[in-house]
């Protein structure tokens, strides 16, 4: 039944620890991880809370595939009512953390209340216990690692902890697992730093329980061949990891650059994937638990720094969208961002933000206390802030808070490129029509995982449509959603998706649970996942005004490429959306339809 | 006009882009085979299947446009500057 059958919640204010029986009749509705630690948030969890209160809750979940030889089953999800939205926050890693926690006899971990004072959970099977923290408190992700490890008595112990900007509450601190994995978005590690707990160490040697484990190790084959004979899984992926996208998407005429007042880079070519292979940087990929793919990339630059990344999106966010593209400080303040725990698009976004400010006027050079000036193009300024806001000091204090509440302090929050708050990944709506809409509608705002449409738009997988063209492109907008919510929660990897489809999924789902539903049913799962989330957000007063986008997508035309004079097009989409959804025309969700996907 | 070249296509063959003769009327199918030959290695395979579309994740731009969107490989180079090339790739 590849559950574990147990979960544990820990009260951190009193200190107590339960192992209650994982609520498997639910699995059948939500599949697991993402879907089920959601409705288990929901059930305990009033939306309208103050995420950082010891009020809100936070869920380490996986998958029923997680811990399995399903191809890339390492995975596991952070779900948490998230400070940078206000809504759900729901953020997924990979590296070997979340098997582990299953090795360790537990599908999901509920961290409840608030610790009088730094702790860290330790989880080795029967052996759960809250031990202090007080010596690697304000300690930097790589440091707690190894103390963490060294202590636990396990070489092969996993940690997930926060960094120094989780501890001081930046409300887009990650949660960093294996030192360079990051389940980054949404700020939750700031809801963990709120409980003052550091870190959860895992380690344990059980199995997951398999109806018939011949048969699926069979199928896992199956699926494993499917993925390598795929161009994108087998070969590029593996090759140039997500980096190869530079060039593409700039190339397509829709990378954004200045904080989104361009559509193109001229300097692509020198920070692309191809650049990091050519000018000898990258010296090895690497891949996560279970994983035929192998997308990560390990780098050493000619300072002798030596880490993990960048991904594509973070390439982006501390280069071209800063206005330079200098490899070194790229990689270097992904490495910084990894150490302090700080998610890199918003991190990025939100010091474009503020670099169009200055320019702009609106930030006076005194209040940079002698600071780099924030200028595009300026790469020192790139480490200086971003120091600064992990450690809330000076300005950095105040972009701590995220691009939109930073640029609204100023009464400029036409600056800040969010959806909900939360800063947009490096794709311009105004050259993807149904990209765009999915940053408008997303339920954690602007991001790019939870509908990646930039596959059949721009990369032609499954089929090739126009990136340019709405019409048709909300029933793929729908389809992604649902589908992605169940590759999410069943514990895999979404970059699977490039070579699989969704009966591929229900196989492996069916094999490993024993549920025998039909792949309709694993997909009615997906669409009760993304509208229970979307209900979370109304009942946080997170309301369908919100499904937008920044005006510059409406008001100002790309300026060049393929995609000259074009704008986003969302008023032609949106409403086809909320019809394909079963919605009110508004975007309020009737109460039918709740009870239609039988949502208690 | 120049014919670029990206990803693993660049890598394999050392070199970015070539320069290729294209007079009016040549097709983008035709335009590529001339890169080809300037190389020396071919890359047809790599690109397109045997109907001459794109695996997916594969894509060729003409100035930015994608020629799926036009007529493939019969696309006319017309007053076009660039042909990009991009093997099998994919991210997120
Ligand atoms: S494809 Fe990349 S991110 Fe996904 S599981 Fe494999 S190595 Fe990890």
């Amino acid at each position: 039944m590849a559950f574990m059958g147990t979960m544990l919640r820990v009260n951190l204010t009193d200190g107590t620890i339960k192992k209650d029986p994982t609520p498997i009749e639910l699995a059948k509705k939500y599949v697991g991880g993402r879907g089920l630690a959601t409705r288990l948030l929901m059930n305990e969890v009033d939306p309208t809370i103050d995420a950082l209160s010891p009020d809100n809750k936070l869920i380490f979940a996986t998958g029923p595939l997680s811990n399995t030889n399903a191809p890339t089953g390492g995975r596991y999800m952070v779900i948490t009512k998230g400070p940078l939205t206000g809504g759900i926050a729901s953020s997924n890693s990979g590296g070997e953390w979340g098997a582990y926690l299953k090795k360790a006899g537990y599908d999901l971990v509920i961290l409840e209340g608030k610790s009088p004072k730094p702790v860290y959970l330790s989880v080795m099977e029967d052996d759960v216990q809250i031990k202090d923290a007080a010596h690697v408190w304000g300690k930097r992700v790589p440091e707690t690692t190894d103390t963490l490890i060294a202590e636990s008595g396990q070489k092969k112990a996993k940690v997930s902890c926060i960094g120094p900007a989780g501890e001081n509450l930046v409300m887009f601190a990650s949660i960093m697992n294996e030192k360079h994995r990051a389940a980054g978005r949404t700020g939750v590690g700031a809801v963990m730093g709120s409980k003052n707990l550091k870190a959860i160490v895992v380690h344990g040697n059980k199995k997951s329980p398999i109806p018939d484990p011949d048969a699926f190790r069979d199928l896992v084959k199956g699926k494993i061949a499917t993925i390598k004979a795929n161009g994108i899984t087998g070969e590029g992926l593996p090759k140039l990891g997500t980096k190869v996208l530079d060039n593409i998407i700039n190339e397509n005429g829709m990378y954004p650059s200045r904080n989104f007042q361009d559509v193109m880079y001229d300097g692509t070519s020198h920070m692309s994937g191809e650049a990091l292979v050519e000018k000898g940087y990258l010296k090895r990929n690497s891949g996560c638990y279970m994983c035929p793919i192998a997308c990560a990339r390990n780098v050493e630059l000619p300072n002798g720094r030596k880490g993990e990344g960048p991904e594509y999106e973070t390439g982006w966010a501390f280069g071209p969208l800063l206005g330079f593209h200098d490899l070194n400080v790229i990689c270097d303040a992904n490495f910084l961002c990894n150490d302090l725990g700080l998610d890199t698009i918003s991190a990025g976004v939100t010091i474009a933000c503020a670099m169009e400010m200055y320019e702009k006027g609106y930030i006076k050079k005194e209040e940079l206390d002698n600071g780099p000036e924030l200028t595009f193009g300026n790469s020192e300024a790139l480490p200086y802030y971003l120091y600064k806001m992990a450690y809330r000091e000076g300005i950095g204090d105040k972009l701590a808070q995220g691009s939109f509440r930073f640029a609204t302090s100023y009464g400029c929050p036409e600056f800040s490129m969010t959806c909900k708050k939360q800063e947009l990944p490096a794709y311009d709506p105004r050259g993807v029509q149904g990209m765009g809409m999915s940053y408008a509608v997303g339920n954690r705002g602007g991001d790019h995982v939870r509908s990646y449409l930039i596959a059949p738009e721009i990369l032609g997988s499954p089929e090739k449509l126009d990136p340019q063209a709405v019409e048709g492109k909300m029933q793929w907008l729908f389809i992604f959603q649902n589908l992605t919510a169940v590759i999410d929660s069943s514990g895999l990897c979404l970059f699977t998706s490039f070579a699989l489809g969704a009966d591929d999924y229900a196989d492996m789902l069916n094999a490993a649970t024993g549920f025998e539903l039909t792949t309709a049913q694993w997909l009615e799962a997906g669409e009760r996942i993304w509208n229970m989330e979307r209900n979370f957000n109304l009942l946080a007063g997170i309301g369908p005004e919100t499904d937008t986008l920044p005006r510059r997508f409406f008001d100002e035309p790309a300026q060049r490429g393929p995609n000259k004079g074009k704008v986003h097009r969302l008023p032609e989409m949106l409403p086809e959306y909320y019809q394909l959804r079963g919605w009110n025309a508004d975007g309020t969700m009737p109460q039918a339809k709740l009870e239609a996907l039988g949502i208690e | 006009m120049t014919v670029k070249f990206f990803a693993t296509l660049k890598l394999k063959l050392g070199v970015a882009s070539v320069e290729v003769d294209a007079e009016p009327g040549l097709s983008v199918g035709q335009a590529i085979k001339r890169a080809e030959q300037s190389t020396g290695r071919s890359f047809w395979s790599e690109i397109f299947d045997q109907q001459g579309k794109t695996f997916p994740g594969g894509m060729v731009l003409l100035d930015g446009a994608n020629i799926a969107h036009q007529n493939g490989v019969d696309t006319p180079v017309g007053d076009a500057e660039t042909i990009s090339v991009f093997p099998p790739a994919g991210g997120g």
